[in-house]
């Protein structure tokens, strides 16, 4: 600072100050004691002033006696006319008395003759009204003009007096005014001095602490440059800062709107699956009722089925018979084996009787003939039989074993499909119940979405809060410039250089000291939105990710 | 060699064609000359005789009489089994009637005239009962005496011992 580098200019202000403070002090006293003198002539004018009035009254006074001695004369016909008008002259008589008397104290002592001879003259002159009233009553014939011309003339030697009076009194009053003027004039020049040396003591003085003044207006626009700098800096800053939330804020914005369209979108595929839902639940009743009809055409299949194993029953009881034409057939057979035997026989004896058995011989070969065909053909036929009885009774076992497959598979078919028509049932169940849940969801979604659309509105009007910011922080970083160069304007001015741009840097005042009490929020005075409890919480969180990302001091800056 | 002539001397005599009895044994076929063959008779229970050969399946009662069977198929070394064709030719012997169970009796029939072609054929029975080898249905059949079966010893004993 210059204050060190001014402490001569200091004490020299110092004893410069000082002695005008005697001086003017000294004034003061004498000014305080021209005051007293200037009351003593008040005073004394006033004085004159009272006497003068006090004989102009007695001047008025002396008249009027002189108006009530006429009065007497000339209205005091009737006695009591008389007696009024007496009474008046006689008090005027009393105050004129009275009023000399007064005088008589405050005059001097060479007016005080000249008021001595007033009254001597009144009191001749009073004596003679009375002389030529006491005439005016005694003798009647005593006329008031008789009166008059007794007292005529008389009243002049007493006015002559008061006149001589008055103006001696004029002749003081201005000897007087005169030594007033001639004081004050002296007065005057007295005072015109001492501010003159006053107010050149002082002007030094001034011209002194202006220089100092200057000085210390330097550092103070040094340190203003400083300021300003820096506050240029945290301005833009602050502006880039409000940017940078701006538009965090926009895709704050967007990603709302996007959620809000992703929200539309799932509300949409929520309301396709209900759709598919529904359809499917359909679809499960269908499949019940199918189901139920499948089972049922189980049943019907079963009964068939027991029927088939009845069939089966019938073709195992033709087995039976044809087993029966088997024997029969093997008696047949039988039958031609013996016949052949027979025949045999016949032949044997047939060549036991030589050339006469020749002809049985041929029947018996016949005969042989015949019964090897016959049991031949019994032998088939008992083979197709066989064949027949063991191709039926394949098929009836075949059958049983695959009436007893197909029972089995008809009862687990109807087990299964009562498994599936309780699986249906549950299935349906559960499409019930998935219905109902993206119902609740399709509701929770547009909570969601109302919910979002609200933050839409408060991310809008943060937004245009963020803008508004932006904007306002734009205009303090050009106010701020343009601080600056008023304070190098200043600065230039107070050191008579040339704007280099070189700005001695300096700490901070305190007045640029952080308030952590105001907050990011706070700048924006114009622009006041309907604050929902959203929007606060918004901001707030605007305002912690601005603290988080910058350092603290720079809101207070833009709140500075 | 004697009874080869023999026969050949038979047929001349009566200028006739033979007839003979073709039986199966197993899956042979063989003749015999029906001349000595009595009857032809289904199987019938046979009471089994001690001390007897194996073949000799004991006497049968055949309208009275006991007649002796043989099984063919023992004599001649097949196992022996019992067919549902089975019978029984009852021939003719010296010391009376014997009979010869045979899986089957085929037929009657002639014999065809031929030469004897035993050289060409080699059975499965002792020489000494083949009376010739013939012809029949495009195969050598092999005509046997079954009167030689039981040697004359061994059918005297069986009579003796059934007498």
């Amino acid at each position: 600072m210059a204050r060190i580098k001014l402490g001569f200019k200091f004490r020299l202000i110092g004893i410069s100050a000082g002695s005008a403070l005697v001086l003017a002090l000294s004034f003061s006293f004498f000014s305080l004691r021209q005051l007293k003198t200037l009351e003593n002539h008040v005073e004394s004018i006033n004085r004159d002033l009272d006497i003068d009035r006090k004989i102009t009254v007695l001047q008025v006074s002396f008249g009027n006696q002189t108006q009530e001695w006429k009065n007497i004369l000339l209205r005091g016909d009737s006695p009591a006319d008389y007696e009024k008008y007496n009474a008046n002259f006689e008090k005027e008589v009393q105050s004129i008395l009275d009023q000399t008397n007064d005088l008589e104290k405050l005059l001097s002592p060479k007016e005080n003759e000249l008021l001595k001879t007033f009254v001597d003259e009144e009191k001749v002159l009073v004596e003679k009204y009375r002389d030529a009233r006491g005439k005016f009553l005694q003798n009647m014939p005593f006329s008031s003009r008789e009166a008059d011309k007794a007292v005529r003339g008389a009243d002049r030697k007493v006015l002559d007096s008061l006149k001589a009076l008055l103006e001696s009194r004029l002749l003081a009053s201005k000897q007087s005014q005169a030594t007033l003027l001639a004081d004050e004039r002296a007065n005057a020049y007295l005072v015109f001095a001492i501010l003159a040396i006053i107010s050149l003591i002082s002007g030094t003085a001034i011209v002194l602490y202006s220089h100092s003044a200057a000085a210390m207006l330097r550092s103070i626009a040094d340190n203003l440059i400083s300021g300003a700098q820096q506050g240029q800096a945290r301005s833009s800053h602050l502006t880039d800062n409000t940017q940078r939330g701006a538009a965090a804020a926009a895709e704050q914005a967007a990603a709302i709107q996007e959620t809000v369209a992703s929200m539309a979108e799932m509300s949409s595929m929520l309301a396709q699956t209900n759709a598919h839902t529904q359809a499917s639940l359909l679809k499960a009743g269908h499949v019940s009722q199918l189901t139920e009809a499948g089972s049922e055409t189980m049943k019907q299949m079963l009964a068939s089925m027991e029927q088939i194993a009845d069939a089966n029953s019938l073709l195992k009881s033709i087995v039976k018979l044809v087993n029966d034409i088997s024997r029969k057939v093997s008696v047949i057979n039988e039958i031609a084996f013996n016949t052949q035997v027979v025949s045999f026989n016949a032949s044997i004896e047939a060549a036991r009787a030589g050339v006469t058995g020749k002809g049985f011989s041929v029947v018996a070969s016949e005969v042989s003939n015949l019964a090897r065909t016959s049991g031949q053909a019994a032998k088939e036929i008992q083979t197709l039989l066989a064949d027949s009885a063991d191709r039926v009774k394949d098929i009836v076992d075949q059958t049983d074993v695959r009436v007893e497959a197909g029972l089995h598979i008809c009862s687990e078919a109807s087990r299964r499909f009562a498994e599936i028509k309780e699986a249906t049932s549950q299935i349906v169940s559960a499409f019930g119940q998935i219905s109902e849940a993206t119902k609740e969801q399709s509701l929770g979604i547009k909570q969601s979405s109302i919910a979002l659309d609200q933050m839409n509105i408060a991310t809008s009007s943060t937004n245009a809060l963020s803008s508004e910011s932006a904007r306002l922080a734009a205009e303090m970083s050009r106010e701020a410039s343009s601080f600056f160069g008023l304070s190098r304007q200043l600065h230039c001015f107070l050191t008579d250089e040339i704007d280099d741009g070189h700005v001695r840097t300096s700490t901070p005042s305190p007045l640029q000291k952080p308030h952590d009490s105001e907050k990011g929020i706070g700048l924006d005075p114009l622009h006041t939105p309907p604050q929902t409890q959203l929007d606060d919480r918004l901001l707030e969180r605007l305002a912690e990710r601005s603290e988080k990302s910058r350092s603290p001091d720079k809101k207070d800056e833009s709140a500075a | 060699m004697i009874e080869s002539n023999k026969k050949s001397q038979q047929p001349s005599a009566s200028n006739e064609p033979e007839l003979a009895l073709f039986f199966r044994l197993d899956s042979y076929v063989f003749g015999t000359p029906l001349g000595k063959v009595r009857e032809v008779i289904p199987v019938g229970a046979c009471t089994r005789l001690p001390n007897t050969v194996p073949c000799f399946l004991g006497m049968m009662n055949i309208r009275g009489e006991a007649v002796g069977i043989l099984d063919l198929r023992l004599r001649f070394g097949l196992p022996s089994q019992l067919g549902p064709k089975c019978l029984i030719i009852v021939f003719e012997t010296d010391a009376g009637p014997f009979g010869s169970l045979v899986d089957e009796v085929v037929e009657v029939a002639e014999i065809a005239v031929q030469s004897d072609q035993r050289s060409s054929y080699v059975p499965i029975i002792p020489e000494d009962y083949v009376l010739q080898v013939t012809v029949r249905d495009e195969k050598p059949t092999t005509i046997i005496d079954l009167r030689r079966v039981l040697s004359s010893e061994e059918l005297r004993a069986l009579r003796t011992n059934a007498a």
